[in-house]
């Protein structure tokens, strides 16, 4: 869900890259790139994209994009070269900084994404998306007051009631259940919910934290509620699966049995 | 005697916790000279990256772990063609070194094998050996004159599924399930896989070990001891075939308390089985209403070798299992109503095992300060890793320290250079080799000489040792709960020798006592009823506890 949604952060924060340019230059070249990009034609971006990079090798954003194109092929070695020749030729460009921690963070390698992550943070302190990633990679190593920290500044960081935002809450909310705060945690997710009231993640946390409190009803409805949302991060085998366990806890034992089944039956997203 | 506790974390022992827990490789002064053998081809058959039992156990009686290592063998032919595939033996002469005793014991065994399982299934005073392998598995009975006899198809355990296929058999434990005091033989069956028809896998034009989603499961078998020298394949009245997993691991414990041993078995990229002994011969999968199929999230994970024990001094056994990158290790906490909490988060585990892989396993209290932690034996899955998905083959052994109150802390950097030199371990066994009163813990590494662990924990920190003798019961007392009162509190832990993955520890029971130098009580509850009580005992020593006490088999199916 973590990758999914740092991918998902990364596109929207690619779409604010710098202006377009006019002429057939490197710049056009990239410029394309980005278009082709967004338009999920990633064969045609990476075309584009090596044609501004032959001319101009050490255009930062081209090199990004490069990366962020590499990844998705799995072409894993390359994203990472483009990445460090992006922030070599400039080390002050926070866009390379950041997807350089989010590379590392997407590939667990957690150590390492904190120093880009906190030199994008301070070449744009404020912007909650590299303070968000280092909450999220100090809650990977387990550096819990630190991450709870950072998971503070980035809620302050975003807008109040922006899908954005409920993101961070999600977040926020969600880690503070799993270390058993659970007042707090369900107080996040129901003000992820206020910001944007369709966020499937936000309803699912919720029911969850409900589950916890012992208040099966209401997780139950919550939950339910998900489901009726866009997948785009919590899965609906997830949702069937707490559905199963809540109607089991609320003694209605056809619906815990009929989520139990579709949980069954949907796909497992386990891979080795 | 309640053998369950009341949900207490059990107070600070005044250990340091900035005492270290330490290893010492001495792998290099064992004498021990063994490599083990995958016979890694171009095509990457999945049998290769899996093979690598180790056993610890006392085959001479003389008081002194001794150690087994399983063996791969020649691929396709599944030949031991040389010495080089033989299983072997290794005698502790006491002094730190062993001896190379395989030949005269007569256990080089045969064809690909993978994990062994010991125990005296004869109930002879002997320990014999159950070995797991591709398409063979083989058992061997200990003669008590330092020789073994292959005895397997006389006791009708070579392994075998419906339509008389041979399985591919990871590991195996030994487990009264019927109280009857006699060990009865646990089969843990992976893939429905053959060489002869197994296709290639790829990545990026990189031929690599498929994912176990590529292939169907097998049944788990069951053989109940007729306590004649054979035994009978019950799989199917026990229900135990009904349940078709990716088996990786096994342990057993009781977790309800309702005196009758289960099972749970660790699945690879499939749900977990939690097997309920219903007491009268048959078993239940109850993993799912448990929450131990799936994890927190309701994703399987893949699952490799696990342990079942109390971790949290509560008095219920929970449940570990090592897995792979990204999946952290589940940790489930035994709730005492039938059903278990993913606390794998909460504890810390989550977010120190999120870059591992690991294979073999082991809740043990390695620093005898009262609170069982954590080993795990880290490698990742493909030979080829780096070339695959540009990450490391070989990795470090993890061990995580409770610090009680279901609190772990990451100490695997600190426990020695040679603790933490990555290699391509696999299975693992845990006992003391020494009799110093410190759990060692023995590694396999694949291609590679095993690690011999010894515990240089500089802690004064004091221990017991049980060790048990079943006489009514069997001889080893497997399954025995053992519950131990000190002045700190209580404590629990019950006869194993099924733990980890391809791997087989010692069936003595450990407890570290922190600084009681006294155990106020001792309370045995033998798996066919019998119960036993033993006050002020001393600490630091290895105690034989020999059964003694009325049977008391009410309602125990033979």
């Amino acid at each position: 869900m973590i990758w999914l949604f740092a991918f998902q952060l990364a596109f929207g924060a690619a779409q604010a890259l710098g202006p377009a340019q006019y002429a057939v230059s490197p710049a056009q070249h990239y410029e394309n790139a980005k278009q082709d990009f967004a338009e999920r034609k990633f064969a045609e971006a990476d075309s584009e994209v090596n044609a501004a990079l032959h001319s101009s090798p050490y255009m930062v954003p081209a090199l990004v994009l490069k990366a962020r194109l590499a990844t998705l092929a799995h072409r894993l070695d390359v994203a990472k070269n483009c990445l460090i020749t992006a922030i070599t030729a400039d080390p002050k460009s926070e866009e390379a900084q950041f997807f350089l921690g989010l590379f590392y963070y997407t590939q667990n390698e957690f150590k390492l994404a904190i120093p880009p992550l906190e030199t994008a943070q301070t070449l744009s302190p404020k912007n909650p998306l590299p303070v968000f990633y280092l909450a999220m990679t100090h809650e990977a190593v387990g550096d819990v007051n630190k991450a709870l920290d950072f998971y503070r500044q980035a809620e302050n960081l975003s807008a109040e009631k922006s899908a954005q935002g409920a993101e961070i809450l999600v977040a926020h909310g969600r880690f503070l259940l799993l270390l058993g705060r659970t007042e707090e945690g369900v107080e996040k997710e129901r003000r992820a919910i206020e910001a944007d009231p369709d966020s499937r993640d936000a309803h699912y946390q919720l029911a969850k934290g409900l589950d916890h409190q012992e208040d099966y009803k209401n997780a139950a409805v919550e939950a339910e509620r998900a489901l009726t949302l866009p997948q785009l991060g919590t899965s609906d085998a997830q949702i069937h699966f707490l559905l199963s366990n809540l109607y089991r806890k609320l003694n209605q034992p056809d619906l815990a049995k009929a989520h139990l089944e579709k949980f069954q039956a949907a796909p497992q997203e386990t891979q080795r | 005697m309640p053998l369950h506790g009341a949900g207490q974390n059990r107070p600070s022992t005044g250990q340091s916790p900035d005492s270290p827990i330490l290893f010492e490789n001495t792998i290099g002064a064992s004498k021990i000279d063994f490599v083990l053998k995958n016979s890694v081809s171009p095509q990457r058959y999945s049998i290769e990256t899996m093979t690598g039992g180790v056993a610890l156990f006392d085959y001479n009686n003389d008081g002194l772990l001794d150690i087994f290592f399983t063996n791969g063998a020649e691929i396709p032919s599944l030949q031991k063609s040389n010495p080089s595939f033989h299983n072997r033996l290794f005698r502790n002469n006491g002094d730190g070194t062993f001896t190379d005793v395989t030949e005269k014991a007569g256990l080089a065994g045969a064809g690909y094998a993978m994990g062994v399982a010991a125990g005296d299934y004869d109930n002879d005073g002997f320990v014999d050996l159950y070995l797991a392998g591709f398409n063979r598995n083989q058992l061997f009975h200990n003669n008590g004159d330092g020789t073994f006899s292959d005895v397997t198809e006389k006791a009708g355990v070579s392994g075998s599924l419906p339509g008389g296929r041979k399985p591919w058999s990871v590991t195996a434990g030994w487990i009264d399930y019927n109280n009857d005091g006699r060990l009865d033989l646990f089969v843990v069956n992976y893939l429905d896989y053959s060489i002869s028809t197994a296709h290639s896998c790829q990545t990026d034009n990189i031929v690599d070990y498929c994912s176990p989603n590529e292939y169907r499961g097998t049944a788990n078998i069951l053989y109940r001891n007729n306590g004649d020298g054979t035994f009978t394949d019950v799989s199917q009245q026990s229900h135990i075939s009904q349940y078709v997993g990716k088996g990786m691991g096994v342990a057993f414990a009781d977790y309800d308390n309702d005196g009758f041993t289960d099972i749970f078995v660790s699945n690879d990229t499939f749900p977990n089985f939690l097997l309920h002994n219903n007491g009268d011969g048959t078993f239940t999968d109850v993993a799912l209403l448990a929450g131990v199929a799936y994890n927190d999230n309701g994703k399987t994970v893949a699952g490799m070798g696990t342990d079942f024990r109390d971790i949290d001094n509560d008095g219920r056994p929970d449940i570990f299992h090592a897995a792979m990158f990204g999946d952290t290790f589940p940790l489930y906490r035994n709730a005492g109503n039938g059903e278990f909490e993913d606390v794998t988060g909460k504890t810390g585990i989550a977010a120190m095992t999120n870059r591992l892989t690991a294979w073999g396993a082991g809740i043990f209290d390695f620093d005898n300060d009262g609170n069982k932690d954590i080993f795990v034996a880290g490698s990742a899955i493909l030979d080829n890793a780096m070339e695959v998905n540009h990450k490391p083959y070989p990795l470090p052994n993890g061990l995580y320290r409770n610090l009680g109150k279901m609190k772990f802390q990451d100490v695997s950097a600190q426990a020695g250079a040679g603790f933490f030199a990555s290699a391509a371990h696999r299975g693992a066994a845990f006992g003391d080799i020494n009799n110093d009163g410190k759990i060692d813990i023995v590694t396999t590494v694949l291609n590679g000489k095993p690690q011999l662990l010894i515990n240089r924990s500089p802690n004064h920190n004091h221990w017991i040792i049980l060790n048990l003798v079943g006489v009514s019961d069997n001889r080893d007392g497997l399954g025995t709960k053992v519950k131990i009162t000190t002045a700190s509190g209580a404590q629990y832990n019950q006869a194993t020798t099924a733990v980890g993955y391809n791997s087989s520890s010692d069936k003595r029971v450990y407890f570290g006592l922190g600084n009681a130098t006294v155990v106020d009580r001792i309370e045995l509850a033998w798996p066919t009823g019998v119960k036993q009580q033993l006050t002020n005992v001393m600490a630091d020593q290895i105690l034989t506890v020999v059964e003694t006490g009325p049977p008391q088999k009410a309602g125990a199916p033979k």
